[in-house]
């Protein structure tokens, strides 16, 4: 960001700079003119054809280039500066993911090509499976949901086909207050309602906090673990045993895996189903919003409930079986962000056994490392060791009338992107700080220190923090007038 | 062992000095329940060289490059079109690539320039006046199309009450399966509609499954390739009271076809893959989201508007955030959250590129290589299954392969000489056609290789 003053002009639209009649790419099979062979088409009836598309626009090569180059540069992103997103584990994307993805044997690849070319893709996917499998302890994954919130929703959906093959319904699912929101909407589709229940003061879930919710209509427990306060839900294994004891099942959130892989396993504390984030965890580019990816895994006797197509073997050739009859169906066309199950399984290769234990070591040191720099800060409602993120909050800067959004925004003005705010919902002004493992110790104290200046400067100087970001290309924006009157297209 | 913590041993001194503890297992112990902490090794492969690793998956994609692009005559929803060098090249930029979803809109003004010119870019290609910030794929456009409508349609609906929608069965097989997955769940049935003799869908015979459906979903080009006669069916559910979905499969088609919105649908459910989007076996694909202002606040995923800074000056934002699933939680009106964003920018880069006489002209390009398929098809003694009029893909059934094991063995013979010929129908969800074979043609399949594939073709007939 350090090259953009202040003030610069944002960029115009690609309409208006859009020049009819210019030089334009030039399509295969077209004349000099970029101009399909006269006589067009000749049994598709005028009736049927459009006769231009209003507004569309005409740019020669390289001002598309330049348009879309500017456009990246008012972007921050990992690969630029730290990004401290709690609950989004924005870590490093090795270059080589994109490499190997973007191969043509893989990147070109047909979903209906004949089974000699989907050996290499299903003998990876089902490596990848493999090692899912290992990191969670459970026995068999299916890589097809898009992305985290569909891999819940999945999940919900095999739960209730688990109990439904038992005869009964019951349609309410337990979730503690901190979950991601994703959770309740991803019950609701599934046809459950979501009953919250309040966690204690000490942060982390009891069976006590769950026993008078947990009656005969209760499908499953959704827990996170870590949880969003970045501790370890140290009930886990009481707390699983009370949810089978009262015939449901227990579902993972697993977002925060980056914390525990290898240290220890999710079915070894009790849970049924989870879903993996390979955007999160496995180093797959976030890319401004997606494509993500959300592995489920499952126990041994729920792997029958589990989306079709799944990989078999039969010795020496995989294939997609879609003979399952208790399968819940299917979640997305073809086979899902396969590659993104490129890159994760190109990152796991790359770390191995020992590689991924080390990884999350260092997560959870970065975090705790960053918790006690900001602690004397910021306040720390729930104090001791964290995991891989920390949360804090605005409740000593509240005499100056400063909030965590004034020192989030002020934070872009050090050159950094702010840590996710106001979540979870249960911490009054969350400031909710996730460094990651690839984050070198001089950038986690360059953020310190930033953290430092600002909260001095609340005290000093508050207009300067309540006005900003007064260096980024854009300052606060009027959201409640996009709101009020959208405006979500461009128009002559 | 080869890990991207980018610590010194010294780094690692400091921090463990700061924390007060020995090692990083004793910070793990103190936040573990230690009888937790004794997960044996895991049983993976040690780390490896990213060296080794890229040789290991040069592997894995040999198998894929066993036909080339111009010989491959596979469509079905992902489609072989030419990606332009620039798209790759300008979403690779890190700055892009590494970005989050731009929560904050003053350092994300990028992410949400391209998202709203997106937005822009298939409202014009599909003439409906609002388009979202994506959803995963064709197949969940479809189904948040229907869960959108359902809500809206709720509010004067008993509880209990089921509704019912009307699908076409020449809508993509796995559209219809992921359908079926959701609805399974939810008070809404299914009801198919077969097509007529020509391949499309019969007007006369949607009106009789119409009485009482909240909704239609109709594919144009449909699974076969074959144009809809989107008028006569929109005006058909019209008259019943239901609500019109058009999927788009083969999003190139909107270059060439007149586009739902000029014949009164609500939703536009698509895959933009078309869209310089590489196959990747399926996935990540592209879901795209069109509708009319009046679903506005009942609409799926991301939506960005345009507003003013402090300053005045323009800039963009996530906008009408409270449908979400992050503020409305369990009355969200859908689960999405993480979207297709980066597929959202391809697609914005490649659709720019080409502009409005480059995608007019790739659709055409397209097309007229079908029409040579077609040709070529007939002098080789093939079959058409359908006579309605078609885009790019056409449902041929081969003299002499009309059993599940004749087709499979035309299909050995083809990949011999370097050939995807197609699309077995019955394997694809088709089993009442069976014979026949689904090929596809784009602008990377010159006319010689459509000969060359026809060739074959006669050479295994004789």
């Amino acid at each position: 960001m350090a090259e953009l003053k202040p003030g610069r002009s944002p960029e115009p639209l690609i309409f208006e700079l859009a020049k009819p009649g210019a030089a334009t790419y030039r399509v295969s099979g077209t004349d000099e003119s970029g101009r399909a062979r006269p006589g067009a088409v000749p049994s598709l009836p005028n009736e049927l054809l459009r006769a231009d598309i209003d507004g569309f626009p005409e740019l020669a090569e390289l001002e598309v280039v330049r348009h879309f180059t500017r456009l990246s540069q008012l972007n921050y992103s990992i690969d630029t500066e730290m990004y401290p997103l709690g609950s989004c584990t924005m870590k490093y994307n090795p270059r080589v993911n994109e490499a190997v993805a973007s191969q043509p044997g893989l990147a070109q690849l047909h979903p209906y090509a004949p089974l000699a070319l989907q050996q290499g893709a299903l003998a990876l996917a089902s490596k990848l499976e493999h090692a899912l499998c290992e990191i969670s302890g459970l026995d068999a994954v299916s890589l097809q949901p898009a992305a985290g919130a569909q891999g819940e929703l999945t999940g919900m959906m095999i739960i209730r086909a688990h109990h439904r093959a038992a005869g009964r319904d019951p349609r309410t699912v337990l979730i503690p207050a901190s979950a991601h929101g994703t959770n309740p909407a991803s019950c609701t589709l599934a046809g459950y309602s979501s009953v919250e229940i309040a966690v204690g003061p000490s942060g982390v879930l009891t069976p006590e906090d769950l026993a008078p919710a947990l009656s005969s209509d209760v499908a499953a427990v959704m827990i996170t673990n870590p949880n969003t306060l970045g501790l370890f839900e140290r009930h886990i294994v009481s707390i699983c045993e009370a949810v089978h004891r009262a015939g449901a099942l227990v579902y993972l959130d697993g977002a925060n895996m980056n914390a525990i892989m290898g240290h220890t396993r999710p079915a070894d504390w009790g849970v049924d189903v989870m879903h993996f984030n390979l955007h999160k965890t496995f180093s797959t580019p976030h890319g401004g919003g997606g494509p993500g990816s959300g592995p489920v895994a499952v126990r041994k006797d729920l792997a029958r409930f589990l989306p079709v197509p799944v990989i078999a073997c039969d010795g020496e050739q995989f294939r997609l079986d879609w003979e399952r009859l208790d399968s819940i169906g299917k979640v997305t066309s073809f086979y899902g962000n396969f590659a993104m199950a490129v890159r994760a399984y190109a990152y796991i290769s790359m770390l191995g056994a020992e590689g991924i234990a080390a990884t999350s070591e260092a997560a959870v040191l970065n975090a705790n490392y960053l918790q006690e720099r900001l602690k004397d800060l910021l306040h720390l409602p729930y104090p001791g060791r964290c995991m891989h993120e920390t949360v804090l909050n605005d409740e000593r800067q509240h005499a100056a009338g400063i909030k965590t959004l004034d020192m989030a925004k002020r934070l872009l003005d050090y050159g950094f992107h702010p840590p996710t705010v106001y979540f979870p919902l249960i911490v009054a002004g969350a400031f909710m700080v996730e460094p990651t493992e690839s984050e070198p110790l001089h950038r986690l104290d360059a953020f310190a220190d930033a953290m430092a200046a600002i909260v001095a400067e609340a005290t000093l100087d508050p207009e300067l923090v309540h006005n900003a970001p007064h260096t980024t290309p854009v300052r606060r924006l009027d959201e409640a007038r996009a709101a009020r009157k959208p405006i979500l297209r461009w128009t002559p | 062992m080869a890990t991207f913590v980018p610590h010194t041993p010294d780094d690692r001194a400091r921090i463990l000095r700061t924390l007060r503890a020995a090692d990083g297992a004793q910070v793990l112990a103190e936040a573990i329940p230690p009888e937790l902490l004794s997960t044996p090794r895991l049983d993976l492969p040690r780390g490896r060289s990213e060296q080794e690793v890229v040789a290991e998956l040069a592997d894995y994609a040999r198998p894929g490059t066993l036909v080339a692009p111009e010989r491959s005559f596979l469509g079905g929803g992902i489609y072989n079109h030419y990606r332009p060098a620039a798209v790759s090249a300008l979403a690779s930029r890190g700055e892009f690539l590494t970005a989050y979803t731009p929560y904050q809109p003053e350092v994300s003004q990028g992410t949400l320039q391209v998202v709203f010119e997106f937005q822009t870019l298939i409202t014009q290609l599909t003439g409906m006046p609002v388009a979202n910030a994506s959803l995963y794929d064709g197949a969940t456009a479809l189904t948040e199309a229907v869960l959108m409508l359902d809500r809206a349609a709720q509010r004067g609906r008993k509880t209990g009450e089921r509704a019912r929608v009307v699908i076409a069965r020449s809508v993509h097989p796995h559209y219809r399966r992921v359908l079926a997955t959701y609805l399974k769940n939810l008070e809404l049935d299914i009801v198919e509609v077969a097509w007529g003799a020509d391949g499309r869908v019969a007007a006369d015979r949607l009106a009789d499954v119409l009485p009482g459906a909240l909704a239609v979903a109709v594919q144009s080009p449909n699974f076969f390739g074959v144009i809809e006669d989107l008028d006569a069916l929109s005006a058909a559910a019209r008259k019943a009271g239901a609500h019109r979905i058009a999927v788009v499969n083969e999003p190139v088609s909107l270059g060439l076809l007149r586009p739902p919105g000029d014949f009164d649908f609500d939703v536009v459910a698509g895959e933009g893959q078309g869209f310089g989007i590489a196959p990747s076996f399926g996935g990540p694909a592209l879901g795209l989201f069109a509708t009319r202002e009046t679903y506005l606040r009942q609409c799926p995923g991301r939506l960005v508007g345009q507003t003013e800074d402090r300053d005045g000056k323009r800039g963009f934002c996530l906008t009408l955030s409270t449908r979400e699933q992050h503020i409305r939680r369990e009355r969200a009106t859908s689960n999405i959250c993480t979207n297709q964003g980066h597929t959202v920018l391809q697609a914005a880069i490649f659709l720019t590129l080409l502009g409005r006489r480059g995608l007019r002209s790739l659709a055409s390009v397209c097309a007229q290589r079908c029409e040579h398929a077609r040709d070529a098809a007939r002098a080789a003694g093939c079959e058409l299954l359908f006579h309605g009029p078609s885009f790019n893909e056409l449902a041929l059934r081969i003299p002499g392969a009309h059993t599940a094991s004749a087709m499979a063995n035309l299909e050995q013979r083809l990949l011999a000489q370097g050939f995807a010929g197609g699309i077995r129908l019955a394997e694809a969800g088709y089993p009442e056609l069976a014979g026949g074979l689904l090929m596809c043609t784009t602008e990377v399949n010159g006319e010689a290789d459509i000969d060359g594939l026809f060739q074959e073709v006669r050479r295994w007939l004789s």
